[in-house]
């Protein structure tokens, strides 16, 4: 049997296996038809290989310490911020400081204007204050718990993850992925952002909800009251569903996105989870 | 020198290795698919620091990164409605007089041109997976990287490069 264009085009670009290799080139041996097909194909990729460095302009020289030191300088809270575990694990999440944020927080800042914050009692105070303390980058919400911030073990949950922190799981989207909810709490809902990293991530803080993932699925069991769940998701996958039981809440087909609810003015959709 | 530190001191080591390794070749890939240098320089470094501010490599760097920036290429594109720089298309090609002293830089550009409009032509699939390749990306991350069947990308990547040649080839006819 003549070798198809797939199995031409890997002899051709080393991505056989050694028995595959073997197996085409005993073909190759004794078909002529299959040997000039695969000549036409090698002078294509020739040809392609001399004409796409017309579109070449020069290397710009680029220090990695030297971008990492301006980093470091002009955004503080950008270290290194979150660990992804090995798949199902738990791991404890950091702050990061993205510039939308920063646009966001001011824009609310300013919404809010002086005369809101000067009222006696008004809660905006403790609002401004929790947002001053984000923004600078608490130091100790930027490390490992229990590590080198010195917080109490009587402050860990059982898994060992502080209190304060997330804990969620991370998959790739493949062609079609779907996240499902089960167990839902009054008042738990689920706070969706369109990233352009290439993972999902879904996250609650740590005990609110629990994971499972499977081939393409994770199921999200949420297990206290009033929880939110985040999902960031990759914003140029193929297809991404959200779904409360069999009810599709969220959809998003490449830049496309079906939901009832509207984006808010930082982009992300709020999805109440409960009926 | 705590464990996290000497954790965090062999991941930046490790990080700037993959940098020097890869930028070169993010840069290459960018700047040909949009034409412009400047962007393809800040859109490949700043996948990179998202990789660095992720705090470990994932299970293929190469092809996370891939991703990322074709995300940012991408985003910038409908965002900013870039428009692709294609030299001198509305104009006929010069012809070249014998006569003429230095013919190789408008001939570079005529050809530029050519070569950018054949790309152009493929779909945005077949023009990532003809750059990427041509960096030296293997078939598991093209796969990984563009979202299609690894046991797909050999006959995909036939039919692109077939396209590119014929478009190409329908150019030059066209420019006479």
């Amino acid at each position: 049997m003549h070798p198809d264009d797939e199995l031409l085009q890997r002899r051709l670009d080393g991505e056989l296996s050694r028995d595959a290799l073997v197996d085409v080139q005993a073909h190759l041996d004794v078909c002529s038809e299959c040997t000039l097909k695969l000549e036409r194909m090698r002078a294509e990729l020739e040809r392609v290989e001399t004409l796409l460095p017309h579109l070449d302009h020069d290397l710009p020289h680029v220090d990695p310490n030297s971008v990492l030191a301006r980093l470091h300088e002009w955004l503080p809270g950008a270290a290194i911020v979150r660990d992804v575990p090995a798949r199902g694990g738990r791991f404890a999440f950091v702050w990061e400081t993205p510039w939308r944020r920063w646009a966001a927080a001011a824009l609310v800042l300013v919404s809010f204007g002086g005369v809101a914050y000067a009222i006696p009692g008004s809660p905006l105070r403790d609002w401004v204050q929790s947002a001053r303390e984000w923004l600078a980058g608490d130091d100790r919400a930027r490390s490992r718990p229990s590590e080198d911030v010195g917080i109490d073990d009587s402050e860990l949950s059982e898994s060992g993850v502080a209190a304060t922190d997330h804990a969620g799981v991370s998959a790739l989207p493949g062609e079609a992925f779907v996240i499902r909810f089960e167990s839902i709490t009054l008042g738990s809902q689920v706070l969706v952002t369109l990233t352009d990293d290439p993972e999902i991530l879904v996250q609650a803080p740590a005990g609110a909800a629990g994971f499972t993932t499977g081939d393409g699925r994770i199921t999200v069991e949420v297990q206290k009251p009033g929880t939110t769940i985040e999902v960031f998701l990759p914003r140029h996958a193929p297809r991404i569903e959200l779904r409360v039981a069999e009810r599709i809440v969220f959809e998003q087909s490449g830049t496309r996105v079906t939901t009832d609810s509207s984006a808010d003015a930082t982009g992300r959709y709020l999805l109440p989870l409960a009926h | 020198m705590s464990k996290v530190d000497e954790s965090r001191a062999g991941f930046r080591q490790e990080f700037t290795r993959f940098f020097s390794a890869q930028f070169p070749k993010l840069f290459r890939y960018l700047d040909r698919l949009g034409g412009d240098p400047g962007s393809a320089s800040d859109i490949a470094q700043e996948a990179l620091v998202k990789l660095y501010q992720r705090g470990e490599m994932p299970d293929s760097p190469e092809a996370w990164t891939v991703t990322v920036a074709l995300n940012l290429f991408r985003n910038q594109r409908s965002t900013e409605r870039r428009r692709l720089q294609i030299l001198e298309s509305s104009s006929a090609p010069r012809e070249l007089d014998e006569a003429t002293a230095s013919e190789g830089p408008a001939r570079s550009a005529a050809q530029r041109d050519r070569v950018r409009t054949a790309l152009e032509q493929l779909s945005e699939r077949e023009r990532s997976l003809l750059l990427l390749r041509s960096e030296g990306y293997s078939y598991q991350q093209l796969a990984a990287s563009l979202q299609i069947q690894e046991t797909s990308v050999g006959t995909l990547l036939a039919r692109a490069r077939r396209a590119f040649i014929e478009r190409y080839g329908e150019n030059a006819d066209a420019s006479g």
